[in-house]
């Protein structure tokens, strides 16, 4: 991923440009100049998000259009104590995205998308963290994964896939599937944690109550 | 209410990867929702987990969109009403189709499970704010000041909802259903009620906890602030001084804190809210934001 296309949703604007909380505060204010510019900056990621989602380049633009909407409906209650500007705006396209997708299935349920994606109910603990992080990095941490926790992931973030679903198409019981997310998720946390000896268990909390990441790989 | 999907403090620990990656059915999520807000117990897998799903963002290759999206989404945006930020002392909650003022006292003085629902809510009076509709109890009686504060809490709750989910209640559903029986119970003399009034950080919070004899209860909270970064509210049941958890509590999209299902500790006499690291503490570690005293409604005061 070139810097030119992450310039699609930057973190840090250029110097004198508005940061994205500040933007979502004039877009709050009532201000639909700042949706253009945050249009700007995210389009590229949003419209990948919304793709790799839908798989579908139609379904895509109508994801991104009706994600901006809930951008610009809800930029009021936005708080930036609780996540930066850059997940709101992603996990409201990635919650966009699945709806439409459920949409599109005859036999399931529509999640409400006006209802708070399920990672912005949670205190963003870990800014400092994802702050630094690059898709190098992650991408390293997603292939230290067990193949089957990586696809469980996969298929449960990026297919919009429920766990039912996801035990359907991988032919695999219910509560394996809660595993290997589960631990694929602890560990990909261990993983992308500063100052974490990856081989001996380190500092990360990852583990904890689990007996272990390391018995899970490949086993999860 | 009664087909809900309820969860164990377990199962509901077992969801919390799938419940991040927003991969549960719709009654999965609802139910793993309730669990956290009613839930005494510590669940700092939500968090712990939730932390890690930004990190995927990083995997998204970007895709330009087509050319002629820019001008589709400003143009859509530019029809649709802004939500009112949560904060009701910041800016008040306006409710385009909220009953007006007379109709919290009407809610008062007739059953509230007769209450307005929110598709009857958009054809009834003028916007409100929730401090003028507040302001009109002060002086009342405890018991009137306790029904007007539920009544209150309906209009938030059904004209929040009603703005923000307009045809399709969901799982929000839920929720109005558990504020609707609090609502009906502070109605029962045999009920206990406490007024909760914030202080210092929380000075514009307020709410209600109902306990109907032989049911859980459940607490009401309106204008917290949402807690802190690895922050949360938590509950206290006090008896003679004595703190027992009551719950965790945060404040949801529509501006309420809601914990239900409660059975409070024997003999409690306050309930109380205090700030404390994300997962709860054993006992307060802090003074109260919110509290308020248990009390039994007088019959008189209902019929009066």
């Amino acid at each position: 991923m070139s810097e030119a296309q992450t310039g699609a949703g930057p973190r840090q604007p250029a110097t004198l440009e508005p940061t994205d909380e500040a933007l979502l505060d004039q877009a709050a204010r009532g201000e639909s100049t700042a949706i253009g510019t945050l249009y700007d900056r995210y389009q590229g990621l949003m419209y990948g998000l919304a793709n790799r989602i839908t798989r579908d380049p139609a379904l895509a633009q109508d994801v991104v259009q009706d994600a901006f909407v809930g951008i610009w409906r809800n930029a009021a209650r936005y708080s930036s104590s609780r996540a930066t500007a850059r997940t709101w705006i992603l996990s409201i396209t990635h919650h966009r995205a699945v709806d439409a997708v459920r949409r599109r299935r005859p036999t399931s349920e529509i999640p409400d998308p006006e209802l708070a994606p399920a990672g912005l109910t949670l205190p963003d603990i870990w800014p400092e963290v994802v702050g630094r992080l690059d898709a190098a990095a992650v991408r390293t941490a997603l292939d230290e994964l067990s193949a089957v926790q990586r696809e469980a992931i996969e298929l449960a973030y990026f297919s919009g896939l429920t766990q039912q679903e996801i035990a359907e198409k991988t032919t695999t019981p219910l509560g394996t599937v809660k595993s290997r997310v589960r631990l694929g998720l602890l560990q990909l946390r261990r993983s992308l944690e500063p100052g974490v000896d990856r081989d001996g268990g380190g500092s990360g909390n990852g583990g904890e109550g689990f007996g272990g990441l390391g018995s899970a790989r490949g086993g999860a | 209410m009664s087909d809900r999907m309820r969860l164990t403090h377990a199962e509901a620990d077992e969801l919390a990867g799938l419940f991040v990656l927003d991969a549960l059915e719709v009654d999965e999520m609802d139910a793993v929702r309730e669990h956290l807000a009613t839930c005494g117990g510590p669940h700092p897998a939500f968090a712990e987990l939730g932390g890690v799903v930004p990190a995927l963002f990083e995997t998204i290759e970007p895709v330009d969109a087509p050319a002629d999206l820019r001008a589709r989404v400003l143009g859509a945006v530019a029809g649709v009403e802004q939500l009112p930020a949560l904060d009701s002392k910041a800016a008040p909650v306006m409710m385009r189709g909220a009953p007006g003022v007379g109709a919290v006292a009407g809610v008062s003085a007739a059953p509230a499970n007769r209450a307005p629902t929110s598709g009857r809510a958009a054809e009834l009076g003028a916007p409100i704010s929730i401090s003028a509709a507040r302001k009109r109890y002060m002086g009342r009686s405890p018991w009137q000041t306790a029904l007007a504060a539920a009544a209150v809490l309906l209009i938030v709750v059904l004209g929040g909802w009603n703005l923000i989910l307009q045809d399709r209640a969901g799982s929000a559903e839920n929720r109005v259903s558990i504020l609707r029986d609090a609502i009906a119970a502070s109605t029962d003399p045999s009920s206990q009620v406490a007024l909760l009034r914030g202080t210092g950080t929380a000075a514009g919070a307020s709410g209600l906890a109902v306990f109907p004899s032989g049911r859980p209860g459940t607490i009401v909270v309106e204008g917290l602030p949402p807690a802190a970064s690895g922050r949360t509210y938590q509950a206290w049941f006090l008896a003679n001084g004595t703190p027992v958890s009551a719950g965790l509590m945060s404040v949801g999209s529509d501006g309420l804190a809601v914990l239900s299902g409660l059975s409070p500790a024997s003999g409690t006499d306050t309930i109380a809210l205090t700030d404390e690291s994300a997962g709860g503490a054993q006992s307060p570690t802090g003074k109260p934001i919110v509290a308020g005293q248990v009390g039994h409604p007088t019959a008189s005061a209902v019929a009066g």
